[in-house]
């Protein structure tokens, strides 16, 4: 583990460099580099495990990896010789305590640590993508990635929340707050419904369990 | 600033433009120590946090309805402590919308001297849901990102900085304002209450100008998505905003626009650096995620490109899907909007519905440049 912390520093002291050296143009930046998108929303429990191949329980440890996304792009288009920007993304240990559910081709996971992929909120401001911090108790609805899905990136297995924050609760007393406020329901796949009977701006894991294991595929 | 081969949609553009005189001078600050006078309602009620008592020679000044800021006697320094000098403050931001149903702390420390450091952790009311984050401290510059959306309703915006400060120290905190969940950053629907001065750039810059020509120029992309970015840029191109998108090939675009599978689980993104000036730092990058679009229709695609391109004139996510296309007064209800997310749900969703973008988009654009 100290190896792999020592190549995590490293590997996060390069990519940071090269990052900033071909992205961020010091000196004509003096703010901060943010990061806007267009997500899909899952407003609800409901719709979150329906789209999620995993999803858990657990608590974020240290971040062990970050690098830049070219999304599979060459640092230079061939073609226009034109240099590819690229996302930089931490990568979060994330013990998993506990799986609510998981897709059938995912190994089982429990006691072990996944590698769960963020923005790098250190180096670029995103709108709903809040960092994974360590110590934080989770829910997490996620997304696998390997190669044929994230060639940009290097790890051959891990994990992204589903629309970013979307897929974020924090867990505390077994209670879930989900970072997004769009998630107010435990079921129904309208995000225009506005709230409903079961509406909540938390919920019970208990609850969570249940209805992520009568919908999910 | 005009570049080669706008040509191949200049025509396409109205010659209507909606009336874009100047507003007045939104950004001028009262002289130091003039306190604006404003009524509390009673959802204002103040918030103190922190350390001690709040120097008595400083001011609170509710700008318009909708920010307080505090300063004593200071150069204006927009959004910029004065790091020479020993400042700790501790203070509590606290952020409610118009009917107080929820709360929000962000609890920040610092600065210190050479040595700024701010709270990464959200800093929860019991009935708190919303999650601020605290951005590092940078060059001296105290950056306050707000995670996720603030739903529709308007947010306001109160800092009390009890701090021990030296005689004569000098601190200027802006405050955030505007973050009133519309898409219409920096400035507001009429008669509301931003003032872009106090807007920080947490949510993004604009383009110089009054009806800035915005060249984009693409990297490494595939021809589905070079449509439907050239879509997307018709969309706009065609509703009588100032601002034209032009394809271009210059060694200096606006914009980049280029294509992956990215890791991230998003449709799609734009990436730039905010000046103090509240400007674009340029390029901008656009991302297409492949891995999420590929299997989506050319309409879609152009969609989303239309929503992107809109993050680039600093319209926000606008929040609140609804079929109703007319912006309603403040405090503003939902309204037809291609920055909400998702961004095409009008467009399924609206019988008849016409392409983005719409009233509630177009306003904002209007508004802001």
């Amino acid at each position: 583990m100290r190896l792999l912390g020592l190549v995590a520093v490293l590997t996060a002291a390069i990519a940071v460099s090269v990052w900033l050296i071909a992205d961020a143009n010091p000196g004509a930046t003096d703010g901060q580099y943010m990061l806007f998108g267009d997500y899909e929303v899952y407003p609800s429990v409901e719709s979150l495990a329906a789209a999620a191949d995993l999803v858990i329980e657990g608590r974020v440890g240290p971040v062990v990896l970050r690098e830049v996304d070219r999304g599979g792009n060459p640092e230079t288009d061939p073609k226009t010789g034109e240099k590819s920007s690229g996302v930089p993304m931490a990568f979060s240990e994330v013990t998993v305590t506990n799986i609510v559910w998981a897709s059938p081709r995912i190994e089982p996971l429990v006691g072990k640590t996944i590698l769960v992929a963020t923005v790098d909120t250190d180096l670029i401001v995103a709108d709903q993508e809040s960092p994974l911090s360590e110590g934080e108790q989770v829910v997490l609805f996620l997304r696998h990635r390997d190669p044929s899905t994230a060639p940009g990136l290097t790890p051959d297995n891990f994990y992204v929340p589903l629309s970013g924050d979307n897929g974020v609760f924090d867990l505390k007393d077994s209670v879930a707050t989900p970072r997004l406020p769009a998630v107010e329901n435990l079921r129904g796949l309208d995000v225009a419904a506005g709230p409903s009977p079961d509406s909540s701006k938390a919920f019970n894991l208990g609850d969570i369990t249940r209805v992520v294991r009568e919908v999910a595929p | 600033m005009k570049a080669p081969g706008r040509t191949d949609h200049a025509a396409l553009r109205s010659d209507s433009r909606p009336n874009r005189a100047r507003e007045p001078a939104l950004g001028a600050p009262p002289p130091p120590g003039e306190v604006h006078g404003q009524h509390r309602t009673q959802h204002e009620q103040p918030h103190i946090g922190g350390v001690g008592p709040v120097d008595p020679a400083w001011s609170q000044r509710k700008g318009d309805g909708s920010s307080y800021r505090i300063e004593r006697r200071a150069p204006r320094r927009r959004k910029t402590v004065n790091r020479e000098l020993d400042l700790r403050p501790q203070a509590e931001i606290c952020l409610d919308h118009q009917v107080g149903s929820y709360l929000c702390y962000l609890r920040l420390l610092g600065p210190e001297p050479d040595q700024c450091q701010a709270s990464r952790t959200p800093f929860r009311s019991a009935i708190g849901d919303r999650p601020y984050t605290a951005l590092p401290w940078q060059s001296g510059t105290l950056r306050v990102g707000i995670a996720g959306e603030l739903e529709r309703r308007p947010v306001r915006h109160r800092i009390v900085l009890p701090s021990r400060v030296r005689p004569n120290a000098s601190f200027l905190l802006w405050s955030v304002a505007g973050l009133d969940g519309r898409n219409w950053n920096g400035r507001s629907h009429a008669g509301a209450d931003t003032r872009r001065d106090e807007v920080l750039n947490v949510d993004g810059c604009k383009f110089p100008g009054t009806d800035p020509d915005i060249r984009y120029k693409f990297i490494a992309i595939e021809t589905a998505y070079q449509t439907a970015t050239r879509t997307a840029r018709n969309y706009w191109n065609n509703s009588s905003v100032p601002g034209t998108f032009i394809e271009s090939t210059t060694s200096s675009p606006e914009i980049t626009v280029e294509d992956g599978s990215y890791g991230g689980d998003y449709l799609a993104w734009i990436a730039g650096g905010c000046g103090s000036d509240d400007l674009w730092r340029e390029p901008l990058k656009f991302y297409w995620n492949k891995d999420n679009l590929d299997g989506t229709t050319a309409t879609r695609k152009a969609i989303t490109g239309t929503h992107e391109f809109g993050h680039t004139y600093w319209l926000r996510h606008a929040g609140g899907n609804t079929c109703n296309t007319s912006p309603v007064p403040y405090p503003y209800g939902p309204a037809r909007a291609v920055m909400n997310q998702p961004s095409d749900w009008a467009y399924v969703n609206c019988s008849g519905s016409p392409l983005p973008p719409y009233p509630d988009d177009r306003n904002g654009v209007s508004v802001i440049y």
